[in-house]
């Protein structure tokens, strides 16, 4: 189901207090997924107030004073106080603004909007990969991903679905992909269940593949330039190929703990390269998206590369299993934060405290002179041509 | 892995049985070719044996030899089936270990009185040669491991590892996987890699590394990797590094002789002569993980000969009325393997 921040932009910190005139059903999920001071009142909307030509059931109204007292503070007082929300049939559960909802004249495009939702799970919604618009860019471009996992659970399947969606929902898009650990047809295998062709994308110069199981630094002592100064030249020979055809480049590492024993151990080189590859982000408006292995650091050795990249990353996706041990049909919760940097901080540990999954997404977006912070946390299940996210409970067998 | 390319289908052959060319190997999911780990019992658990390709790390118990057990049946069980193998440790004399390792049950009729055997080695796939049942107290024959297939290399004075992985690679060179069909497998087994008798057991990321290109080598051969390792004597971001690496996690531990509270919850505690656990099983070609119904798993003597895993059964407790005990609470899968001691 898509949720109505995103026809309203809405986040977190500006739900203290919001009066939702909403169906009961989609308030608990609403609620569920943003703060627990929201107010529920059911609304049937007469026909006559319906825009023309949607299927409109009923409307929402957010009202949404804190955020208002904030932007007179600000000196902006010109937002409205009330914003009203319409939306579709209870069955799918659309969403949009005052006659925008579900134009019912044209039924391809309601069947093809409904496949795309289906093809939609919480983890593209939590990564904002569900803006499914040709005009603009790629979602991820310019951010900064870290994927972080542990022993018993493994993140490699965020990996893998965001490799599939940037091959899927972009006809621009192209993939610089850094393996430590594992062969190309590994991969292959892998993305060909998720029903993505990488031998094809590679032969239409959209996947490049730079083979690094292999790779190591020489010695300490020699100078590192046949070291990792090679690869980030690498790398920048392709962006720079890459970005003249005006492509939206991801760069995947998969992963950093590989990349650090290549390194000899010396997190300087690795974190050199890391920052290298991160200003690309914004040079080329590359995205980033880097997988580590979270538990290696946790005793407190070493844990310079770890803290900077999650103080770089723009979204943070952990991964951890059940607190309750393994299950077959639940493989483990993400939480997911978008996040202004401060606030950020204080988010992340309120969610680890809590949940064993987790994606960060800090999103530096400046909504209404605001930075906004989402955060996500829900459970999932590994399939082999797909992932199966839902929130904690809500799972149907 | 490389027969990807021949295969253009994104379906896979799901069949679990044995080729017919090399009795020694078996078809696993995702276009994988298992290996038996000589233990029958760990193959049925893992879902059929080691993948060829794979990296197997043990995490050792410092007090006990039990990974030994594990080594032990790996390395008989390749050299029955007359693959190549190198075992490399450090012992000073590498070669009269090879004299230790125990031979194959050496007929049906032996073991005919023990209907759970018997059981067994008919559930796992029609031909028995896949997996042996090795009996512990009778040694391999000689024949088996005097051929020319087997090389010994003892690390135990040499200043690093680098020719350890030269002889690896060499070893592997001649594995290397081409298109299509996989005629033979080969083992290769370390025993012990970080043992503090070694020079560069200081150096962790010398260590590192070489368990990295030994596992990207070992993932474009028809290999299958053994190494042993004493997690406690690394640091803990190191032992967690390593345990990243392996394809498939063992850990053995031995259990104390007189444990009442643990002889209370656990039926056969008596006969229990350590526990495995089983961290991670390799998931090759796949992004779905491998979700066993028990983890941890007894290991027993049967007849002080053959070495079985079964699951950890909790025993009857006098007037109970329906309390739990959280020891043994994550082992409730035990109709598989254990059903036939009742």
């Amino acid at each position: 189901m898509k949720f109505p921040e995103h026809g309203f932009q809405l986040s977190n910190t500006r739900f203290a207090a919001v009066k939702v005139v909403l169906c009961n059903d989609y308030f608990e999920t609403f609620r569920n997924n943003h703060s627990e001071n929201l107010t529920a009142v059911p609304r049937q909307i007469h026909p006559r107030e319906r825009s023309p030509g949607t299927r409109e059931v009923g409307r929402i109204v957010i009202d949404d004073r804190v955020l208002c007292q904030r932007q007179i503070d600000g000196g902006d007082a010109t937002h409205c106080l009330q914003r009203h929300m319409v939306y579709g049939s209870r069955s799918e559960g659309e969403w949009g603004r005052i006659g925008q909802v579900v134009k019912t004249n044209s039924k391809k495009k309601q069947k093809k909007q409904k496949m795309e939702q289906k093809n939609w799970n919480l983890l593209d919604e939590s990564l904002g990969l569900h803006i499914n618009d040709d005009a603009k860019p790629w979602p991820l471009c310019g951010r900064f991903v870290l994927v972080e996992d542990c022993v018993d659970t493994s993140a490699a399947f965020v990996l893998h679905h965001i490799l599939k969606r940037s091959f899927s929902s972009h006809p621009s898009s192209a993939v610089l992909f850094l393996a430590f650990s594992h062969p190309f047809s590994h991969y292959d295998r892998v993305l060909r269940k998720l029903g993505c062709n990488l031998t094809a994308q590679r032969d239409n110069g959209r996947f490049f593949f730079l083979p690094m199981l292999m790779f190591q630094c020489p010695g300490e002592g020699k100078p590192n330039h046949d070291g990792l100064a090679s690869v980030f030249e690498q790398i920048e020979r392709v962006i720079t190929v890459l970005h003249q055809d005006k492509k939206s480049i991801s760069i995947i590492i998969d992963d950093i703990s590989f990349l650090e024993v290549a390194a000899n151990g010396s997190s300087d080189d690795v974190l050199n390269l890391l920052h290298y590859c991160h200003t690309l982000t914004s040079e080329y408006g590359c995205a980033l998206i880097a997988l580590d292995h979270k538990d290696i650091y946790l005793n407190g050795d070493r844990t310079a590369v770890i803290l900077e990249m999650e103080y770089r990353a723009d979204i943070l996706v952990k991964a951890e299993p059940l607190a309750t041990g393994l299950a077959k049909d639940v493989h483990g919760q993400v939480d997911l934060y978008h996040s202004a940097l401060q606030i950020s901080l204080a988010f992340k540990t309120w969610i680890a405290t809590r949940f064993s999954l987790m994606v960060l997404n800090k999103e530096t977006q400046h909504q209404h002179g605001n930075t906004a912070i989402k955060s996500y946390n829900f459970h999932f299940k590994i399939k082999e041509n797909g992932i199966e996210c839902f929130y904690p409970g809500t799972k149907i067998q | 892995m490389a027969t990807s390319r021949a295969r253009v289908s994104s379906f896979s052959r799901n069949v679990s049985t044995v080729t017919s060319q090399n009795p020694g190997l078996k078809h696993g999911p995702n276009g994988t070719m298992l290996i038996s780990s000589g233990i029958p019992d760990l193959d049925k658990i893992l879902g059929g044996g080691f993948p060829l390709g794979s990296l197997v790390m043990v995490m050792e118990d410092e007090e006990a030899p039990h990974h030994m057990l594990l080594l032990r049946n790996f390395m008989s069980q390749g050299l029955v089936q007359k693959q190549p193998l190198l075992y490399a440790s450090a012992y000073r004399d590498p070669k009269r270990f090879l004299g230790t390792l125990p031979s194959p049950a050496s007929s049906k009729a032996d073991k005919s009185s023990d209907l759970s055997h018997l059981t067994l080695t008919y559930i796992l796939g029609g031909q028995q040669d896949y997996c042996n049942d090795f009996d512990l107290r009778k040694p391999l024959d000689r024949h088996f491991f005097s051929g020319s297939n087997v090389d010994c290399v003892c690390f135990k004075d040499s200043p690093n590892l680098s020719a350890l992985q030269d002889r690896c690679a060499e070893f592997l060179a001649k594995l290397s996987r081409n298109e299509g069909n996989i005629s033979s497998a080969g083992r290769i087994a370390i025993q012990s890699l970080c043992s503090p008798q070694c020079k560069y057991s200081n150096d962790e990321w010398h260590m590192l590394s070489f368990i990295r290109s030994l596992k990207s080598m070992t993932q474009s051969s028809s290999a299958v990797v053994v190494v042993t390792f004493p997690p406690s004597l690394l640091s803990p971001s190191c032992a967690l590094r390593l345990q990243h690496m392996a394809d498939t996690l063992l850990s053995v531990r031995a259990i104390p002789d007189e444990d009442k509270e643990l002889t209370k919850l656990l039926t056969g505690y008596q006969d229990m002569i350590g526990l495995i656990n089983i961290h991670k099983a390799a998931r090759l070609n796949t992004q779905v993980p491998v979700i066993l119904e028990a983890t941890t798993f007894s290991i027993k003597l049967q007849k002080r000969r053959f070495l079985v895993l079964e699951c950890l059964n909790q025993a009857p407790v006098d007037g109970s009325s329906g309390s739990s005990y959280s020891t043994s609470g994550g082992c409730s899968g035990s109709s598989k393997v254990g059903s036939l001691d009742f």
